[in-house]
This record gives C-alpha cells, sequence and structure tokens, in this order.
C-alpha cells in the first residue's frame, strides 16, 4: 500500500519559522521613530538612553505580545472549530469577547459617566479580564449542567447583543474622553501589554499546543461527530469541556490585554490547514500558534507603520479569506 | 476476540404499548439482524445494547459487563457502533480514520496490518487517501463500518449498515462481515433491506419488531424467545 508521506514536509515548517522571524526582526527594527543601525544597535545592547527605552520598552514588548496573542488565538480559533465543527467557528463565538467589551465599557465609560476619572491606565485591562472570565466562569457553568453545543452557541450570540445593548447605554451617558478610550480599546492593539504579559501570553499559548498535541487522536476523532468518537472512546462531554476551558482562557487571556483582535483565530486554522494539507490536530497544532503568531506581528507592524488601527488591518486581509473558505465550500457542494 | 452477549428480561424505553421483556443469548460469531417498520424501535434497541440508552428494566451484557455500566473506554473496547447516517465535513482520510480507529481499538500491536486488511476486506484502497467530506455517501458510510470493524472489538452494532449501498457495495461489505464472523465476532444489525439479508447475509436470528413484542426466530437456541413470541 502506498502511502502519502505524512512526515518529511520541512518547507512550510521552515516558511513559517521565517516568516515569523522576519515579523518580530522588522517590527523591531523599523517603528515610527526611524533609527539608524548604529544606534539601533545601541538601543539593543545597552541599558538606559532614548534607543534602548524605544527598543526594551515599546517595541520587543509589543512584538512579543503580538507573538503570543496571535499564537494564543490561532489555537483558540482551532480548537472552536473543532468543537463545532464548523470551519467559520473563531474564538469570539463563545461571547468572551462580548463579556469583555461589556467589562471594558464598564470599566471606562461607567466610570466617566459617574465623574471618576476614566481611562486610568489598567482600567481596560481590568475590565475586559472582568468581563471575559465572568463569561468563561458562566459558560462552565452552562458546560456542567448542559451538555450542548447548540446552547453555548446561543448563548455566545445572545450575551453579545445583550453586551451590545448594555455598552450603547454606557455610551449614550459617557463622556467624550472616556468614550474615545472605549473606541480605541476596540481597535486592538498589543502595545499596552508589556514583556511580563506578553511572556505570559505566550507560555499560555505553548501550553494549549502541547495539550492539543497530547490530545491531537482524540480532537481527530471528534470531527467524525460526538456519536462516532464515543464509539471509538472518546468522551465527548471531557473532550467538549477541553475545548471549551483551553480556548476560553486563551481568548479570555488576550482580549483582556489586547481588546478583542479580529479574525486572526478564524483565519489562521485556514491558512495553515492549506500550508500544512493536512487538518489532523498533530500535523496542525503548532502550526497554527507560529502561523498566528507570525501574521499577528505582521498585521501589527504595517498597521502600526500606516497608522491604522490593528484591527482594520487584520480585517483587510481577514474578510477575503473567509469569502475564500466560503466560496471554495460552495464550489465543492458540501 | 469473541464475546457472548447475553440479553436478560430487557424492556425499551421509547416504545409505545407494552412490549414483553426480551431475552437472548447471543453466542460469539452470530450475525442478528433486527428487523421492522419505520420507527418500531430498532435504533432504540441498537441504542441500548450499546449501552448509550438505558433499559427500562433488564440488562444487556458483554462477557458478563452490564454494557450500560461500562465507562466509554471499556465500552470502545467491547463493541463498536456505526450509526445510520455518515458523518459529513471531517476532512480526515478514509486511512486517517482507519488508523485512528485502531488506535483506540483493542488492536494496538497489529495497526497497519489491521489499516491495510480492512481496507482490502471493504474494497476502499482506491479511495484510502480521500478526506470523508470528498466521498459519496455510499462511500462514507462504507468508510465508517470499515472504521467499526478496525476498531477490532469482539462486536460490532450497524444502524441501517446498508441504507446508502448499492448492490456490489452490499456484497463487498456483507462478504467482510461473513470474514469477521469467521474470526468469531458478533454483528447485529437492523435493516428493512430485507432482500439484501436474506441473500447476501450470514443471518442467524432475526428479531422482528411487532405491534407489542419483538418475535425471534433463530439457528441457535435462544432462551426465553417463546415469552417475547408469545406474549
Amino acid at each position: 500500500m502506498k502511502g502519502r508521506s505524512r512526515t518529511g514536509r520541512l518547507w512550510p515548517w521552515l516558511g513559517l519559522v521565517a516568516f515569523g522571524v522576519l515579523g518580530l526582526w522588522c517590527s523591531v527594527r523599523w517603528g515610527t521613530v526611524e533609527m539608524d543601525a548604529e544606534s539601533f544597535r545601541a538601543g539593543l545592547w545597552s541599558k538606559g538612553g532614548a534607543e534602548s527605552k524605544i527598543v526594551w520598552g515599546l517595541r520587543i514588548p509589543r512584538s512579543v505580545m503580538g507573538f503570543g496573542a496571535g499564537a494564543a488565538l490561532g489555537v483558540a480559533g482551532l480548537l472552536m472549530q473543532t468543537l463545532f465543527r464548523n470551519p467559520l467557528a473563531g474564538p469570539s463565538v463563545l461571547g468572551i469577547t462580548s463579556g469583555a467589551s461589556l467589562g471594558v465599557a464598564w470599566a471606562t465609560l461607567g466610570a466617566g459617566a459617574l465623574g471618576a476619572g476614566a481611562g486610568l491606565w489598567g482600567a481596560e485591562v481590568g475590565g475586559a479580564a472582568l468581563g471575559s472570565f465572568a463569561v468563561l466562569g458562566i459558560l462552565m457553568a452552562l458546560m456542567a449542567k448542559f451538555n450542548s453545543r447548540s446552547g453555548l452557541l446561543v448563548f455566545g450570540l445572545m450575551l453579545g447583543y445583550l453586551a451590545g445593548a448594555l455598552v450603547t447605554v454606557m455610551q449614550a451617558q459617557a463622556t467624550a474622553g472616556a468614550l474615545r478610550a472605549f473606541v480605541f480599546w476596540g481597535m486592538g492593539s498589543f502595545a499596552d501589554a508589556g514583556l511580563g504579559a506578553a511572556l505570559v501570553t505566550i507560555a499560555l499559548a505553548a501550553v494549549a499546543i502541547a495539550t492539543t498535541w497530547r490530545f491531537r487522536r482524540s480532537l481527530d476523532v471528534w470531527t467524525l461527530g460526538s456519536s462516532q468518537a464515543q464509539s471509538m472512546g472518546v468522551d465527548p462531554r471531557k473532550t467538549s469541556r477541553m475545548l471549551v476551558i483551553g480556548s476560553g482562557i486563551l481568548a479570555a487571556w488576550t482580549t483582556a490585554w489586547c481588546g478583542p483582535v479580529a479574525f486572526l483565530g478564524l483565519a489562521t486554522p485556514h491558512g495553515v490547514r492549506a500550508l500544512m494539507r493536512s487538518s489532523r490536530h498533530g500535523d496542525i497544532a503548532l502550526a497554527c500558534g507560529l502561523g498566528g503568531g507570525a501574521l499577528a506581528v505582521w498585521a501589527d507592524w504595517l498597521a502600526h507603520l500606516a497608522g491604522l488601527p490593528l484591527n482594520a488591518v487584520l480585517s483587510i486581509v481577514g474578510a477575503p479569506v473567509v469569502i475564500a473558505v466560503i466560496l471554495s465550500k460552495i464550489s465543492r457542494n458540501v | 476476540m469473541s464475546a457472548h452477549i447475553s440479553i436478560h428480561e430487557l424492556v425499551l424505553p421509547r416504545i409505545s404499548g407494552p412490549l414483553v421483556p426480551l431475552t437472548l443469548d447471543i453466542p460469539p460469531g452470530a450475525m442478528i439482524a433486527v428487523v421492522g417498520r419505520n420507527g418500531c424501535g430498532k435504533s432504540t434497541l441498537l441504542s441500548v445494547l450499546a449501552g448509550l440508552l438505558s433499559p427500562v428494566g433488564g440488562s444487556v451484557a458483554y462477557d458478563g459487563q452490564r454494557a450500560d455500566r461500562m465507562s466509554i473506554a471499556e465500552r470502545a473496547a467491547h463493541l463498536a457502533w456505526v450509526q445510520s447516517t455518515p458523518p459529513r465535513g471531517s476532512a480526515l482520510t478514509v486511512e486517517a480514520v482507519l488508523e485512528l480507529a485502531s488506535h483506540f481499538g483493542s488492536s494496538k500491536n497489529a495497526e497497519q496490518n489491521v489499516i491495510e486488511q480492512t481496507i482490502e476486506d471493504f474494497g476502499l484502497s482506491q479511495y484510502a487517501y480521500t478526506p470523508l467530506n470528498r466521498l459519496s455517501d455510499g462511500w462514507a458510510q462504507r468508510a465508517m463500518i470499515a472504521r467499526a470493524f478496525a476498531q477490532n472489538t469482539p462486536t460490532v452494532l450497524l444502524d441501517e449498515p446498508t441504507a446508502f449501498l448499492d448492490l456490489p457495495a452490499k456484497l463487498v461489505v456483507f462478504k467482510a462481515f461473513a470474514k469477521a464472523q469467521e474470526n468469531g465476532r458478533s454483528i447485529v444489525l437492523s435493516s428493512h433491506d430485507f432482500d439484501a439479508l436474506d441473500r447476501l447475509a450470514h443471518v442467524q436470528a432475526t428479531l422482528q419488531f411487532t405491534s407489542s413484542e419483538i418475535a425471534c426466530a433463530a439457528s441457535f437456541n435462544v432462551a426465553g424467545v417463546e415469552a417475547g413470541l408469545l406474549g
């Protein structure tokens, strides 16, 4: 029996790593402040001085956070698409982003409406973390009682409407400055997290990738349907709970630090499947992390240089990917 | 690799009308056909046999171990089941599905061997590297039936396995069933495809659902069938 070789395709991996390293290099080397090679080297290797502050204080944390957040969202998107067996699922379908946006609205707009000092450092992060982890908690409580994926979808969708409504109520009463802070949060940014949070994000993504790899066969089987999976000895309850918790933590953490980063989680797994020519979790888990990280760094760098919001760049690149996925599905008549 | 299935005083849930408890001992290597009209409870019986649904009364046991008390992993070692509709949308190739089945099944030592043999038995070689979502319903169903056999369990339960299959496909599948029976594996399948069953399958017993009971005709010794027959 002649098999298609499943290993030995090295170039996609080399390409991914090169793409990521090049993106990281570019976003550390060139920013809005021009530096010649001499002063860049000085900024990279010597402590103190304006160059060092720019390289170590701004560019490196932002680049590392971009890579970590992209990796986390790429893996979270893969897990969501696996959970719902739907290629158009992404990290935001569970309602975690909506919860975060409500939390941020409460922290910025609500505080502004009450006359307190809005836009305090950390208000967005705290509010988003509160909102997103609260939603994750509710999700887990729901999962313990009911085990319905369509229920989860409806919950996420309705929570989005509810959060949207409450946000408009707060917007109607907010000050201009608070509104501005809230709108800027919605554009997504890797700039505010700092190196510590960035490294934690990378660690979380690494744990998620390792866990996905560890359960790669169960997740492969899961794509056949819950009943088939159970027949093969894979527990549907455990699997769906694991998928919700895993992608929920990734989405909640990244949204807290970076805002609602658009499209990365949805688009990355599709690009990676095409690149690796495989849908098996063992082949694509790590690649989703690397690919998501690299895409995020590139998008952030381009957005930064062009002075555009991160989510604008991501959506301009991401929307065509989604359209391509739908069109290829239609043409395959699935 | 063989199992003795004992059904004792089984009363099915979800069935309208009174149903006389079913008692049946299925020896290794038997094929039982469950026949009856749409909605009569064939799938319910298979779900109860698979331990997915608890019976209202009585029990089903595989080598003395009750189906509804097994863990998911234990159950997967005793029996594999196939639903009537093949899954859509999975991008796994046929070979990958069989590899996963043999990995999770009880044949870990001989994985590659089992995969190749199953592909041959079910005539799947031309589609071995095709993703399921590119296969027709008939081929996808054939692949899923092969999946259950690659799991190498003593018992295989199949709900309407021939629903999407054309005649050549039925021939291949029933031949593979016969081979599995020779190796001592038991097969329980539901069908309303009487013709194919009659001509192609090595059926030892038929469980026929009637309005108020399950009637059993068997070529081996069936305990308690009289009760089931006469109500």
